[in-house]
């Protein structure tokens, strides 16, 4: 951003005087834009951020003042500098009024408009070092690269901070894509146990009977197909973190051992009779309401109880939209890096589309549309364009339906509420059957076809698959 | 402060009043006087050229002060 030349335009009817104030201020180090029309000017100041306007007072059509006026309004950051054959006092007070830098009569003073230049330009530069300053802070108010400036998420942030030395057990909660293994993992990288290891299961992707010999290993011969003696991902993980993900998915059977071991702090590998101590902390995490499932019986609650000591909960994303902006620019920041691409930024209305948005997927899928649209660019400046050929055609901008959604879950409307619950199924069935799509498709009942349709339309699918599909 | 609703619509046309005429007059010797500068800035002062450009720059510059003490330079335009 600081290596844009800054931006001057100029306007008169004059083309004669076009080309000579182009030629006067190239010493300057301006990008320089002439516009013979005042009108043309005006689409051009409407979108093009600019540092610098320098405007004939009395065009036909429209006047100089009202291009101040417009730009005032437009871009209230954008200096504007009037120039006249005749100086008049009653305009000359005007124009300042209105809020012009400066008020030049023609034939004009170059060294004075070189100079008017020069100090908008440092006055620039000043800005984007504040600006340098505000990604310093930025950075501060990220927690282990987790971006939230929302008080929602800097509560959160603090409540990590403060937790991470102690804590023994915690549970993050959270919609799906909301970054719980991020919070899992700053957990574990603010903690005492940071140079030790941090392993994840997730409980929705292991086949029941292998739970056990995975969490707490087994001995040779304990079962079929257990050749060797085994640790289980307790013993790896002694003196550091385990996370469980999708901690609702555990079996009852294993949840029952899973207390004791958290109690006890005792494991027993299957077909051993000996116990072994481990120092594990726990971090679970689940997008369920756990609770509910507690209460419903369906998970044991003296297990819930054990987990929740601390409760960390992720917002989803529409309750702390202030914070896409922030997001937005980071992983602009990191796919034009990526992709080795000069992206900048993003047009005003393309944001606006993404504010309006409804990110069912949350984070996650705020990131894999920005990262379609960055790969997808051409331009400097990522454009609408660029986004709704990186989004999903249907649900696209819907503003109803966030509106319904800022009134709270309970006003979700059906249609929602069976997009979360087939995305989630999906998700869980393709975990079960390992990521394999064909098998996944078959327990679904659906054609392959259909199924890479749903998960083109839930922001499921990995590059490698769209070659394959 | 009011503007010339009939404002010059193409170069070509012929100027409707004084005060356009002024405004008219004013921009070329701008445009003239500004080249000369732009030169002169540029030239090395030895070259033999200078001199002459310095005419013209002085010639433009008394072209604008007459007509500033024709109209008088803080004029209320209609």
């Amino acid at each position: 951003m600081s290596e844009r030349k800054p931006l001057l335009v100029v306007v008169d009817d004059e083309p004669g005087m076009l080309g000579l104030i182009e030629r006067a201020v190239q010493p300057t180090g301006y990008e320089v834009k002439v516009h013979s029309s005042a009108r043309e000017a005006l689409t051009r100041l409407a979108v093009e951020p600019t540092d610098v306007a320098l405007v004939d007072l009395r065009m036909p059509e429209i006047g100089g003042l009202d291009v101040l006026r417009a730009v005032r309004e437009a871009q209230p950051q954008c200096q504007v500098i009037l120039m006249t054959a005749h100086a008049s006092v009653d305009s000359a007070i005007e124009a300042v009024k209105l809020g012009a830098l400066d008020y030049l009569s023609k034939p004009i003073d170059f060294a004075r408009l070189r100079q008017l230049l020069a100090g908008v330009r440092e006055e620039r530069d000043r800005r984007t070092a504040l600006m340098a300053a505000d990604g310093e802070t930025a950075r501060r108010l990220e927690l282990c690269g987790m971006i939230g400036r929302s008080p929602v998420m800097q509560e959160l942030f603090g409540l990590v901070r403060r937790i991470a030395p102690h804590a023994r057990a915690a549970l993050v909660t959270g919609e799906t894509g909301t970054g719980k293994e991020g919070i899992a993992k700053a957990i574990h990288d603010l903690g005492p146990r940071r140079s030790k290891r941090f392993l994840t299961i997730n409980c929705s992707a292991v086949v029941e009977t292998l739970f056990e010999s995975e969490l707490f290993g087994h001995m040779r011969g304990a079962f079929t197909g257990a050749t060797d003696n085994k640790a289980g991902l307790f013993e790896t993980a002694d003196g550091g973190t385990l996370f469980l993900d999708e901690v609702g998915e555990l079996p009852a059977a294993v949840q029952a051992k899973m207390l004791r071991v958290l109690e006890t702090g005792e494991i027993q590998r299957v077909g051993s009779v000996q116990t072994k101590n481990v120092n594990v902390r726990i971090v679970a995490a689940t997008n369920r309401d756990l609770h509910a499932e507690a209460n419903a019986g369906r998970f044991r609650s003296d297990l819930f109880y054990r987990l929740n000591v601390i409760e960390l909960r992720l917002p989803p994303l529409r309750e702390r939209s202030e914070d896409i902006s922030y997001l937005t620019a980071a992983f602009i920041r990191e796919f034009a890096g990526k992709f080795r691409k000069p992206i900048e930024g993003m047009r005003p209305e393309a944001e606006r589309a993404l504010m309006t948005r409804v990110w069912l997927g949350n984070v996650r899928e705020l990131r894999n549309v920005l990262e379609r649209a960055c790969m997808l660019a051409e331009g400097r400046v990522l454009t609408e364009r660029d986004l709704y050929a990186a989004l999903p055609a249907e649900n696209s901008v819907d503003r109803p339906q966030r509106r319904a959604l800022d009134k709270g879950r309970e006003d979700r409307t059906l249609m929602q509420d069976l997009h979360i619950v087939e995305r989630d199924h999906i998700v869980r069935v393709l975990a079960d059957s390992h990521g394999n799509k064909r098998a996944a498709a078959e327990r679904l009942g659906l054609s392959r076809r259909t199924l890479y349709r749903r998960l083109e339309r839930y922001h499921l699918l990995e590059d490698s698959d769209r070659r394959e599909a | 402060m009011a503007r010339l609703a009939s404002s010059r619509q193409g170069k070509g046309d012929p100027v409707t009043n004084e005060t356009e005429f002024e405004h008219e007059f004013k921009n070329y010797l701008a445009i003239i006087l500004g080249y000369a500068d732009l030169l002169l800035e540029e030239m090395p002062a030895d070259d033999p050229r200078a001199e002459d450009l310095s005419e013209i720059h002085k010639a433009a510059t008394a072209a604008v002060v007459l007509l500033n003490n024709h109209w008088g330079p803080n004029r209320e335009r209609a």
